[in-house]
């Protein structure tokens, strides 16, 4: 190879590192290879994002996350800042939390969390505008955790469109009424089954999957006897209603509103 | 053999308007049978806009 070619391939080689140096967050500017060298230094350690935001939403279980800047968090009063969350794929476990532990945490792609106590879920995630898939777990370990208050916990999450594992509602002890507000990619949520109990409002969520309406349906708590309580779909969901989804709906005492 | 009838009370809002009782809104509203009817009335769509917009939540 000649000279001249050398001395441009070397020169590309360089500006490849430049560019592959910035898509990880870090400005490089000119320089020579030695300054280019340092910055790497800079790049926050986490493997694949794409990859890991996979993996972390296709994983069953916490032990069995493929792990890409992993974060685990405990104790009261938790608050993670957008500066100390770097990651996009995270799994916390919250004992405790103050209200709000995620809130406009514009960083997060995907949580895996864990709440082994009743807690506040109040705000968790709100304003969280990346926000694409959340698992809510319980482990074997703990006792099995039950969220009390839901209020704007998924809201402002205009991309989120997935909530799995075990969303718990049995223990709410104020109206479900605003977990999602302004959330209107939701398709599903893994509702326990018979675990709402209070009043819940799903009017923006038009886009759930006929998975994501029947796991309404089937979460419903049976109130039979009890003080009838409302659900409210979007009108879209609604339309789609079989007279056996509705049928079970108010066979269960709610009252079904789109 | 199991049979069960489920008798439900379906509220339908006449064309621009949105029912309500006050807390939930809706253009269709299915009611158990024994929950109280009474307290559905119509609003105009134009309110209903007015008190969504206000809603949001703490």
């Amino acid at each position: 190879m000649s000279i001249d070619l050398e001395i441009q391939r070397l020169q590309t080689a360089k500006e490849n590192i430049r560019i592959a140096i910035e898509e990880k967050g870090v400005e490089v500017g000119n320089g020579t290879i030695d300054t280019y060298a340092e910055k790497i230094g800079e790049i926050e350690v986490g493997g694949d994002y794409e990859q890991g935001f996979e993996d972390g939403k296709n994983s069953l279980y916490p032990n069995n996350i493929p792990i890409y800047d992993f974060r685990t968090f405990g104790g009261e009063n938790i608050e993670i800042e957008n500066a100390n969350v770097k990651a996009y794929t995270v799994s916390l476990v919250i004992n405790n939390a103050s209200d709000g532990f995620c809130k406009g945490n514009t960083n997060l792609k995907s949580v895996i969390a864990m709440f082994p106590n009743a807690t506040f879920g109040r705000h968790a995630f709100n304003g969280c505008s990346n926000l694409e898939y959340v698992k809510i777990d319980t482990s074997s370990f703990f006792d099995n955790g039950a969220i009390t208050a839901f209020n704007n916990m998924f809201s402002n999450c205009p991309k989120l469109k997935r909530i799995d594992g075990i969303v718990d509602g049995s223990k709410c002890d104020l109206v479900m009424d605003n977990p999602f507000n302004n959330s209107s990619a939701i398709e599903y949520i893994a509702f326990a089954p018979l675990s709402i109990v209070k009043s819940i409002y799903l009017a923006q969520q038009g886009a759930l999957t006929d998975e994501g309406i029947q796991a309404v349906i089937n979460g419903l708590a049976d109130l039979t006897g009890a003080e009838t309580r409302t659900l409210t779909f979007h009108k879209t969901v609604g339309d789609k209603l079989t007279d056996t989804q509705k049928a079970t709906i108010t066979a269960k005492n709610w009252t079904l509103a789109y | 053999m199991i049979k069960e009838t489920i008798t439900q009370i379906i509220l339908k809002a006449d064309e621009g308007k949105v029912l309500t009782d006050g807390e939930t809104f809706g253009t269709t509203v299915v009611l158990p049978e024994n929950a109280n009817q009474d307290k559905w009335y119509e609003i105009t769509e134009k309110e209903y806009a007015q008190v969504t917009m206000e809603q949001g939540g703490e």
